[in-house]
């Protein structure tokens, strides 16, 4: 369930963030943000503007070079990824099921984070986290598919799986990677609406996105990306197209991938 | 985070598994089961050393210790050359048969033999001579030229002409027919089809496949020295006999590193070559 | 006409110069064991002599003969059960990107090369000397350089899987052994069994062979027939061994045919 319902409480902060990779790219160049909880915010830039290496620095999948990242209270550090990856949950642009498992399992995995028996090794689990799981996948709309294997299906029928296993975790904040990157216009609709949805419930929504229809159409507040910046960060009405520019120009003044 | 406690009664009736009757897959249980059944029945066939299981293992580690303890270093020198040696009937070995199953393997193949008898006999032969151990061979050849490192070439090649063969036979069958049709358009004969649209495709797998066979037979031939077919197995059997552990340290230490040495440089040379 | 663009400069074929090193090598090495290839056909009719010991099998023992083939399948089993479980344990460790700290890898990976570089027929030697004649010390040795050897092709197996399967179950707050039993095992189940079989082929093999020097089975047998100059049951030895292993042979490449 989620932790709080306040408007007003932070559920991340992020204090000078940057991220610079062992190949010399520089992911981050110092980013602030504060990030309210059960709010629905976009991070909106060109592919390569450190919008998965921010998200990414939110539940521990990346260490920062400098900064820190502060979730509910709690500072994002080694020892404490384990108690952050049971509150924050991520979906993924190529879904990232194993496809050889079944969807139930598969949803299953998200409730991996709470239960650390030896029992779970053999994929013995308890009937309550099996209930959770089924939820979440009724939630989601796949309960029929519950036994198939994950590869067997399309890759909307993938993501909203991957989705369930999100919601399994029952996490008071969700990060989304790109999740329609790889899907059809339809189906991607389909998925950001469920993701308003979830939100809608009290979740706390943070979604990388490249498209700025979407952002505009389903954000609540939008932060602008470029080259590991901040550049904007507004409502969506703030979007103009001079904004735009700041977000997908390039440095040398060439212009990126602006649509309309 | 709970961790919960499984094992009570009450605590099994709570938990099932992610199918859909809760128990696991009918496959997963049969195998299981299956498995367990063949394991206890080979046990049955085993008769196990006398005094009983844990003091076996308690005579294996007594004994390892004793190799550990002080290694013979002035015996360095000999065991270097007799080191060498091995790895030079390795090399020999697989060379030779490297050559000889390039011919052998164009013959046992269906799609290039002249005529299905030849590939069928060749292909029975490849097959017995694999069936055998190099060491089995080793001593054949031994009874035959005496002692000495040529029998325990002969062995290694003779084998490794085996399973090269096999293996080129099988990569040259894999050659889709599109590639042979492409050259038999152009009036090829068999020869040339052999030597065009076959072998290229099939030379890079049996090269890769040469690598893996010669780090066998440094393996192979560090033993065949027990029935006198040179290398250092003969020394090895002779430190053991005479309780010469201090020797026998420097002589497994020696094994170990032409073999990791060996294998590295094998697997960098062809990553490079393939 | 217009002069055609230049060619780039074709890369200088080596393989000329491999062969020609190769041949030298060849050449001195011969030398160098002071081989001559001759003694081969000189020693022809010996050789011949020498089979010909062979062309009465004397079966009169046969279901003596046949208890040892099954003792000697039954190391060869207990051998490949050994050699899996010490694979299935340590092979994770050895998985660069499962692997819970890089020393831990190194170690593992080296433990794994040290099993697999001796061979089995050395592990055995040395364990019967220690551990006197039986089935027992082949079973060990068989399961101690196997296991170097199954490990290592998990390791890489685990090593291939998708990376995103394995982060996002980490995201949902796995641990180690959970990642690896929910994505790793799971992702490479069919390799693993796969290999399992093919290795036990080769082990059912190689359990003949221990008994020469003593590890039990029927191998050792056929050692004392030899040494007693017994060459028909010895012939008959070698028989029941080598159809048994053409009939694992041809088991194993059915079985992995199922599995696929």
């Amino acid at each position: 369930m989620p932790t709080s319902n306040s408007s007003t409480e932070p559920a991340i902060e992020i204090a000078g963030l940057a991220k610079r990779f062992a190949n010399g790219v520089e992911a981050l160049a110092g980013v602030d943000l504060v990030i309210e909880a059960g709010s629905f915010v976009v991070v909106l830039g060109p592919s390569g503007a450190g919008k998965s290496t921010l998200l990414r620095c939110i539940n521990g999948l990346e260490t920062p070079s400098a900064g820190r990242t502060i979730v509910e209270d709690r500072s994002v550090e080694k020892r404490s990824l384990r108690s952050i990856r049971s509150h924050v949950a991520m979906v993924f642009q190529h879904f990232n099921l194993v496809g050889r498992l079944n969807v139930m399992t598969n949803v299953l995995c998200g409730r991996l984070g709470k239960r650390s028996t030896l029992a779970s090794l053999i994929y013995l689990m308890r009937k309550d986290d099996l209930g959770v799981a089924r939820r979440a996948l009724d939630r989601v709309g796949l309960t029929d598919r519950a036994w198939d294997r994950a590869d067997r299906l399309s890759g909307g029928q993938q993501q909203r799986v991957g989705i369930a296993r999100a919601l399994a975790q029952e996490p008071s904040i969700m990060l989304a990677d790109e999740p329609v990157a790889s899907l059809d216009p339809a189906i991607s609709e389909e998925i950001l609406d469920l993701l308003s949805e979830i939100q809608k419930q009290g979740i706390t929504m943070v979604v990388s996105l490249h498209q700025v229809d979407y952002a505009r159409r389903y954000a609540e507040r939008i932060i602008g990306l470029n080259d590991g910046r901040v550049v904007f960060d507004g409502t969506p009405e703030a979007l103009s197209d001079a904004v735009l520019e700041t977000i997908y120009g390039r440095r040398n003044g060439s212009n990126g991938l602006a649509h309309g | 985070m709970q961790s919960s406690r499984p094992f009570t009664d009450a605590g099994m009736a709570a938990m099932a598994w992610p199918t859909a009757s809760g128990l696991p897959s009918r496959a997963v249980v049969l195998g299981a089961v299956g498995i367990c059944v063949v394991l206890t029945a080979a046990l049955s066939m085993l008769e196990l050393g006398r005094g009983g299981f844990l003091a076996s293992l308690g005579r294996l580690f007594e004994y390892v210790g004793n190799i550990i303890a002080t290694p013979d270093w002035e015996y360095a020198p000999t065991v270097a050359s007799k080191m060498l040696e091995t790895v030079e009937m390795a090399f020999l070995g697989t060379a030779l048969a490297v050559v000889m199953s390039l011919p052998l393997g164009l013959l046992a193949a269906r799609n290039s033999a002249p005529h299905p008898a030849v590939s069928h006999t060749i292909r029975a032969i490849m097959t017995t001579i694999r069936s055998l151990p190099e060491l089995m061979w080793a001593l054949f050849f031994v009874t035959a030229v005496g002692l000495g490192p040529l029998p325990g070439v002969a062995a290694i090649a003779l084998v490794s002409i085996g399973y090269l063969g096999k293996f080129l036979a099988e990569a040259i069958e894999a050659v889709p027919d599109a590639a042979v049709e492409g050259v038999v358009v152009h009036g090829a004969n068999r020869m040339q089809v052999r030597f065009y649209a076959l072998m290229p495709q099939a030379w890079p797998d049996f090269i890769a496949v040469t690598f893996y066979v010669f780090e066998h037979n440094v393996r192979a031939a560090t033993v065949l020295g027990i029935v006198g077919a040179g290398g250092i197995g003969y020394d090895m059997t002779m430190a053991m006999r005479l309780f010469r552990y201090d020797r026998l340290a420097l002589i497994l230490l020696a094994i170990y590193l032409a073999v990791t040495i060996l294998d590295r440089l094998s697997d960098r040379i062809r990553a490079r070559v393939i | 006409m217009r002069d055609l663009s230049p060619l780039p400069r074709k890369r200088v074929n080596a393989f000329p110069l491999w062969l020609a090193a190769l041949a030298a090598l060849f050449v001195v090495v011969t030398r160098d064991l002071e081989i001559d290839f001759r003694a081969l056909a000189w020693g022809a009719a010996d050789m011949g002599e020498f089979l010909g010991r062979f062309e009465t099998p004397d079966f009169s023992r046969l279901s003596r003969y046949l208890m040892l083939m099954g003792e000697t399948v039954a190391m060869g089993l207990w051998g490949t059960a050994l050699a899996f479980l010490g694979a299935f344990v340590i092979a994770p460790f050895a998985a660069r990107n499962l692997s819970p700290h890089p020393l831990i890898y190194r170690v593992a990976r080296e433990l794994l090369n040290f099993l697999r570089a001796m061979p089995d027929l050395l592990f055995a030697m040395l364990f019967v000397a220690a551990m006197g004649l039986g089935p027992l010390p082949g079973v060990l040795a068989i399961g101690m350089h196997v296991t170097g050897f199954l490990g290592k092709v998990f390791a890489e197996n685990l090593e291939r899987v998708d990376p995103g399967a394995y982060e996002a179950v980490r995201a949902s707050g796995a641990g180690f052994l959970q990642t690896v039993m929910w994505a790793g095992w799971p992702s490479v189940l069919q390799e693993t069994v796969g290999y399992t079989i093919f290795i036990l082929d080769r082990n059912v093999r190689m359990a003949a062979i221990l008994g020469l020097v003593g590890a039990g089975g029927i191998g050792f047998e056929i050692k004392t027939t030899m040494g007693l100059f017994q060459y028909d049951q010895a012939a008959a030895l070698v028989l029941v061994v080598g159809t048994t292993i053409l009939a694992i042979d041809y088991l194993s490449a059915w079985a992995r045919r199922k599995v696929r």
